[in-house]
């Protein structure tokens, strides 16, 4: 364990570090932090393969689907990105928070894949009652309706039975992944444990320049968009909004204009007014999530991992917040809701046609209207998303065709 | 029961011309009109067309765009129902509140179609304090921004200057449009006042009735419809908003069609306030500036000679005026905006294309296409080599 300022040992010369999450412990700013650092890393010798993140490629080896069409990543994406870092002499970082929801025969694999010598897993941590509230908006941001309480209920009841977010204790069961990626990589001794700390934001930074033997602020803690979390009203709108397009709005048309539409823009472009309350957790769910974070701590000092930072900071003393019950508001600011409508609305419309496949068969009545540049855009728009589809269906009929005409022959 | 008021004798072969205006009871005589239809008939009486009204027919006839339509409406369509109604040898009833914006021009040209000497006028009125909400309502659910008591200042400043809503005194000077029509149809005695009472609902059906010289309750209030609610305050605020925010970045045809036929009309049927939720309410001042209008304008139709059913007094109430403040709605209910939202969103991705582009936007779309077209060829030809190149 280093005491603060001290710097951490550097892994060896030719490590390739890979950063597995989990998810809501500044894997975002640590990637964009590395990104930004490109040209500094690549001076340092230590690759940084391309991209923000490596989520694609991580897609690819756990054979997951990711993005807007939910299709699984074909393998090659993983094996690019494996055959890079291995041809690389010096140090590699890979980061993906979706490395942490690996079964152990996955896991295994990754190792083997980009050499299982060179490989030092780094696991990032944070108290799991800081976890709560932004994984179950994560979870609303994926189209669910449970409310935060049902939730916490159900999550914290056991870290055996399956829970409403079955990935939950995948990702967070914080000794069970360390271990998984202990075996993995061959021993608790090619295992890092970074704990953030709250009160030292730089921490984290520090810990990653630390292994890679890099100067103090190579890596800044602002290069990734910040990505706020939702305001108690804004995630209750969604929530509600969920309820009501529960089954009517497809995988698609949610991901595209609601997850990284309507609620990314939210998050960019409103600021929640100064009154808006926050999510908050009730007190038993602190309660309960500090008990099994003293079994952690104990259980991860015991494995002889290489621990940087103050481990007891994943069970935190501080006062358990008064709370007595999650908050569920019944009435939204009319701004939120008028701003959400909006956004919905001419998203929809914007991606309507698309999403309904050609919009170009309309009749063909040639009335004049007069002509206009929001209807002109629009047509246009369209016209370019029409002749798109077009193209996309005569590539699957060649297809058709090559291997209608290969069986024949 | 007895005769509402001064009732006159319907020539036999009389066009009833209802003209309106809007918010007086137009839908419900339309809807109770066209139920009617079989039984009017037994007693001679033409309501024409399939329709609950006569919208198409009388913008037709004043020339004038209707909805998000940016096309007048052919003439033919006015003149075919013109034609029906003087073939028709018994009584006939118009009835649009589209007649009551026409000019006096229009007005007579009307009169002329369906010849002078059997049209008789009918104008429903209403106390115009009562009109005040359901017509900023109307306007708000066309796309306009404005706050309801920017808008009553507006409007209520004077009715000489165009106000922010060019159609509201059009339609709204009650005695204006009486005259319009007097002049028209060239006699006072030609022209019926009918005024609408919040106290005595069937009085509009009883008077109908009386004109046309039905039995009682031969014309009902149609439930069969879909519910025409009037928005609450919190419904018809986050609309205002969403005109704010997303009205300039979409044509007004798509608008129209998608936010006032679309969503909200799935709001209005498909949502029942709770029942604490406000209504808009018109505050005090405004009602006192209403009553100052209809206090003139009842001394003014009364002067007129036209028959009146119902109490013309009523059209100035004197009951005391509250301290009202109008409603300022900073939240809504979040099943409102949940449900709002997601109606929005099918409406638009349900959207059937818009009627065809003009020549220029057709042949750009045309030529995209080509491009579409060339793309799709360049790209099959790469596909065919690089199949060729594949081991097999």
């Amino acid at each position: 364990m280093t005491a603060n300022g001290e710097r951490a040992p550097a892994l060896p010369g030719d490590a390739i570090l890979l950063h597995v999450g989990p998810h809501k412990t500044g894997t975002t700013a640590i990637q964009g932090a590395h990104a930004a650092a490109r040209p500094q890393l690549r001076a340092a010798g230590v690759l940084y393969p391309r991209g923000m993140d490596h989520n694609p490629q991580a897609a690819a080896a756990l054979n997951r689907a990711q993005g807007p069409d939910q299709r699984p990543v074909p393998r090659g994406v993983w094996l690019a990105l494996a055959a890079a870092v291995r041809k690389h002499p010096g140090r590699a970082v890979v980061s993906s928070e979706m490395f942490c929801e690996a079964y152990p025969d996955t896991a295994r694999r990754v190792v083997a894949d980009l050499g299982a010598d060179r490989v030092h897993v780094v696991i990032t941590l944070r108290p799991l009652e800081l976890l709560l509230p932004s994984s179950w908006q994560q979870h609303i941001k994926a189209g669910h309706l449970v409310s935060y309480g049902r939730w916490l209920e159900r999550i914290l009841e056991s870290r055996d039975k399956l829970p409403t977010t079955p990935t939950f204790w995948l990702r967070q069961h914080h000794p069970e992944l360390i271990r998984r990626w202990a075996d993995a990589a061959g021993g608790t001794d090619r295992v890092s444990v970074v704990i953030t700390d709250a009160s030292r934001p730089r921490g984290l930074f520090d810990a990653f320049e630390d292994l890679l033997d890099l100067p103090r602020d190579t890596l800044d803690p602002a290069a990734a968009p910040s990505n706020r979390s939702l305001s108690l009203a804004e995630v209750e709108l969604l929530r509600w909004f969920n309820r009501r397009a529960r089954r009517q709005v497809s995988r698609e048309a949610y991901y595209r204009l609601v997850k990284r539409g309507a609620v990314l823009d939210l998050v960019e472009q409103r600021t929640p007014r100064p009154r808006e309350q926050r999510l908050v957790t009730p007190g038993w769910a602190v309660q309960r999530a500090r008990e099994y974070s003293r079994s952690d701590v104990a259980e991860i000092a015991a494995m002889q991992v290489n621990v940087i930072g103050d481990l007891r900071l994943l069970a935190p003393d501080s006062p358990v917040p008064d709370v007595p019950a999650t908050i569920e508001p019944n009435a939204v600011p009319i701004g939120l809701a008028a701003s959400f409508a909006a956004e919905l609305f001419t998203a929809g419309l914007r991606a309507g046609a698309e999403l309904r496949g050609d919009p170009l068969h309309g009749d063909a009545t040639t009335a004049a209207r007069p002509a206009r540049p929001a209807r002109l855009g629009i047509k246009l728009d369209r016209a370019v998303i029409g002749a798109r589809d077009r193209l996309a269906r005569t590539q699957v009929g060649a297809r058709l065709g090559d291997r209608l005409r290969s069986r024949s022959r | 029961m007895t005769a509402r008021g001064d009732v006159p004798l319907l020539p036999d072969d009389a066009i009833l011309l209802h003209v309106g205006p809007h918010k007086t009871g137009t839908t419900a005589i339309q809807g109770a009109l066209a139920t009617a239809r079989p039984q009017l008939q037994e007693s001679g009486i033409l309501y024409p067309g399939s329709r609950l009204e006569h919208n198409k027919q009388a913008a037709a006839a004043i020339q004038r765009s209707l909805g998000w339509e940016h096309r007048k409406v052919d003439r033919g369509q006015w003149l075919t129902l013109a034609d029906v109604v003087t073939n028709h040898p018994g009584r006939s009833v118009v009835s649009s509140e589209v007649f009551c914006e026409a000019d006096v021009d229009s007005a007579k040209q009307i009169i002329d179609d369906l010849g002078r000497e059997r049209v008789r006028v009918v104008v429903t009125l209403r106390p115009l304090e009562k009109l005040l909400p359901s017509n900023w309502q109307q306007y708000i659910k066309s796309g306009y921004r404005v706050t309801y008591p920017e808008w009553l200042t507006d409007v209520l400043e004077s009715r000489e200057k165009r106000p922010i809503t060019p159609s509201f005194w059009i339609r709204n000077n009650h005695p204006a449009v009486v005259r319009r029509w007097i002049e028209a149809v060239g006699d006072p005695q030609r022209v019926l006042v009918v005024i609408v009472d919040a106290a005595h609902p069937r009085g509009l059906f009883d008077s109908f009735e009386d004109i046309l010289q039905l039995p009682r309750n031969s014309l009902n209030a149609d439930e069969s419809g879909p519910s025409n609610r009037s928005l609450s305050a919190y419904e018809v605020e986050l609309l205002r908003q969403l005109n704010r925010r997303a009205r300039r970045d979409v044509p007004y045809d798509d608008y129209y069609r998608l936010v006032k036929r679309g969503a909200v009309r799935t709001l209005v049927e498909g949502r029942t306030p709770e029942p604490h939720e406000p209504r808009v309410t018109t505050p005090g001042w405004a009602i006192e500036r209403a009553r100052e209008f209809s206090k003139s304008d009842v001394a003014d139709i009364g002067a007129m000679g036209v028959h009146v059913l119902g109490d013309l007094d009523s059209l100035a109430p004197t009951t005391p005026v509250g301290d009202d403040e109008a409603v300022d709605v900073t939240a809504v209910p979040v099943d409102l905006a949940a449900a709002f939202t997601f109606n929005l969103l099918e409406a638009a991705i349900s959207t059937k294309p818009a009627p065809a582009a003009p020549a220029a936007v057709e042949s750009a779309v045309v030529r995209l296409e080509t491009v579409g077209h060339k793309l799709d060829r360049a790209i099959a030809r790469v596909r065919r080599r690089l199949g060729a190149l594949r081991p097999s």
